[in-house]
């Protein structure tokens, strides 16, 4: 019963999120120039321009089309693309796993990395090792992505030629998009893991373990690291999201099949159908990371999850 | 009779604080040259402002703090120099019981968890008594074994860390300022308690605190610290009645309502109080 109170109001805030995002995807998308017009190209006359705006519901009013598009999104219909004339739901999927692929492996290599590098920083703080984590972290957290994907494709592809400059296939395809996307995540995680790690290193409670003779590395790893989690879990969750608006550049850089490159063509070719779409599955899908992460909150700390109750 | 050596013995104690490399605050002497000793089942107070060099003190004696130099001898065994696995035994004969009540207990931890860690640490030492046994001693029920540290009151949170130093049966327990995150009824049961422990368990106890009316009710003998020095020390009732120190009387007007037998204070009273109050 407390789980069903502690997830209910978070239930409510997402979708709220969600509907927020939906109507931004949907205003957002009419201010990109007219699609009717687009899909015809230059020489297409008034009458037939009429005739495609008609065809997609363009003539209605904006309140009448954003109805329409709230019933259609309520039968879970996300339209057809303008460009490819063909259901989103098609396209997007087509292109979802080469962009889970990418995030996941982002994501993995930014923890293996990140969390050592906090926790080590945090053990070792003011010296030499530490210095050196918020140096790497302050570098990844302000080098642009683009810029970054692009000397690692001259470095390890062109001077190099160690690894494929572009698109996917094989696990060589997959290391250089999945180290730039890894980069900020990583970051983050390791400044977080060190401030949350040396804050709960000065609790008393650690003070005590070791009062009571507890080996350093059980202190560390049962009762430190265990009470550094939560936040980092946070940040892990957020990451993940936010690894899917990298996602849009790295893919770009790299020429990746995924969900970003599909965006960008869209964007490009005006197809607004295909657009929406995708800020709506892009939308979805950080709504569920979060509501795991909140879930994962009270599995990690049982006074969340009593608070609400 | 042969006396036994004294649960602890500190000599000529140093603690010096220093900050390495360029631009460096200087050296902050925390402790200077500071003996004390306290004897078998006595409960000896450690007094002074805050800064005044006591916590430092307590930490360095229950081998969790810095020692810059001196003597520790804890029942006539040296604790300096000795190698992590020995340090962690003797461990278990010095326990501490610190101010804040939850901020010494794992909040993913619970009670029963607490202590089986413990057992499982030193299981030599650990056997005596069962869980049920051990929160009886510190005047709580079983039931409260599964609770973690926030479904705990302050004076729950306080008596289990008590429980978990007495499992170790320990020769000496530190307490630093063990009651003064507590509400006042909850305070004299912790003292009580702490009394009590001395009587039944035969616990040394060093007794931190700025609060004279405690260190008054609880302590046979008095350090008196400021600034990193013992300034006074004797037997609490003497002490007390007539400080020698300027700093000491000082502290004993500092007590707010100063609830015990004035008569005992008028002794002081004459020489110089008024001095340090203008």
């Amino acid at each position: 019963m407390s789980f069903v109170r502690f997830m209910a109001p978070k239930l409510v805030g997402a979708l709220i999120t969600l509907l927020i995002a939906l109507s931004l995807a949907f205003f957002l998308a009419r201010t990109a120039g007219d699609p009717a017009r687009n899909i015809l190209g230059e020489f297409a006359t008034e009458e037939q321009v009429l005739e495609k705006q008609i065809e997609l519901g363009l003539d209605k009013p904006l309140p009448v089309q954003f109805a329409n598009y709230l019933g259609q999104l309520a039968t879970f219909d996300l339209g057809d693309s303008l460009r490819y004339s063909r259901p989103n739901w098609e396209l997007i999927l087509g292109r979802f796993p080469a962009t889970i692929q990418l995030t996941l492996a982002g994501m993995l290599i930014a923890t293996l990395i990140g969390l050592p590098l906090g926790i080590v920083a945090a053990l070792k703080e003011g010296r030499i090792w530490d210095r050196m984590s918020v140096f790497v972290a302050l570098f990844g957290q302000s080098i642009p992505l683009f810029w970054l994907g692009l000397m690692f494709i001259l470095l390890f592809a062109v001077a190099w030629g160690w690894l494929p400059a572009g698109q996917s296939g094989t696990w060589q395809h997959l290391v250089l998009p999945a180290v730039t996307l890894s980069v900020l995540p990583m970051a983050r995680i390791a400044r977080l893991t060190r401030s949350s790690l040396s804050e709960v290193l000065e609790e008393t409670y650690i003070t005590s373990a070791r009062a009571r003779g507890l080996r350093e590395r059980t202190v560390i790893i049962t009762h430190a690291i265990r009470n550094a989690a939560l936040p980092v879990v946070t940040i892990m969750g957020l990451q993940a999201g936010a690894l899917l608006s990298g996602a849009v550049t790295v893919e770009f850089v790299f020429a990746w099949p995924g969900l970003g490159t599909l965006a960008t063509q869209a964007v490009q070719f005006r197809d607004f159908s295909l657009v929406q779409a995708i800020v709506i599955v892009g939308a979805l899908t950080f709504v569920v990371i979060n509501l795991t992460v909140d879930l994962l909150y009270g599995i990690i700390d049982p006074r969340i999850r009593e608070q609400a109750s | 009779m042969t006396k036994s050596p004294p649960v602890l013995h500190i000599e000529d104690l140093r603690v010096v604080f220093s900050e390495r490399g360029i631009g460096k605050r200087p050296d902050v002497v925390a402790v200077d040259g500071v003996s004390l000793h306290i004897e078998a089942g006595e409960i000896v107070g450690l007094v002074g402002e805050s800064g005044s060099g006591k916590t430092t003190l307590a930490l360095a004696t229950a081998l969790l703090g810095r020692i810059t130099d001196g003597r520790i001898l804890l029942t006539g065994e040296s604790i300096i120099g000795i190698s992590r696995s020995r340090m962690r035994r003797l461990r278990s004969r010095i326990q501490v019981v610190f101010q804040d009540p939850h901020g010494s207990l794992d909040p993913r931890q619970t009670v029963r968890s607490g202590l089986s860690e413990l057992r499982s640490l030193h299981p030599d030492r650990t056997t005596w008594v069962t869980d049920a046994e051990l929160l009886a001693k510190v005047g709580m029920t079983e039931d409260l074994l599964d609770h973690l540290p926030h479904e705990l009151s302050g004076g729950q949170a306080q008596r289990v860390s008590i429980a978990r130093a007495l499992l170790l049966r320990p020769s000496l327990l530190v307490a630093d300022e063990p009651t003064s995150a507590l509400d006042v009824s909850v305070q004299a049961q912790i003292l009580n308690l702490l009394l009590q422990l001395r009587k039944s368990e035969q616990i040394a106890v060093l007794l931190i605190s700025h609060d004279l009316s405690v260190v008054r009710n609880l302590c046979d003998r008095v350090y008196v610290m400021k600034d990193g020095r013992v300034v006074e020390a004797g037997d609490t009732e003497d002490l007390l009645a007539s400080p020698s120190h300027l700093y000491t009387r000082r502290l004993i007007d500092a007590i707010p309502g100063k609830d015990w037998d004035r008569s005992a204070l008028e002794g002081a009273e004459g020489h110089g109080v008024g001095e340090v109050r203008g």
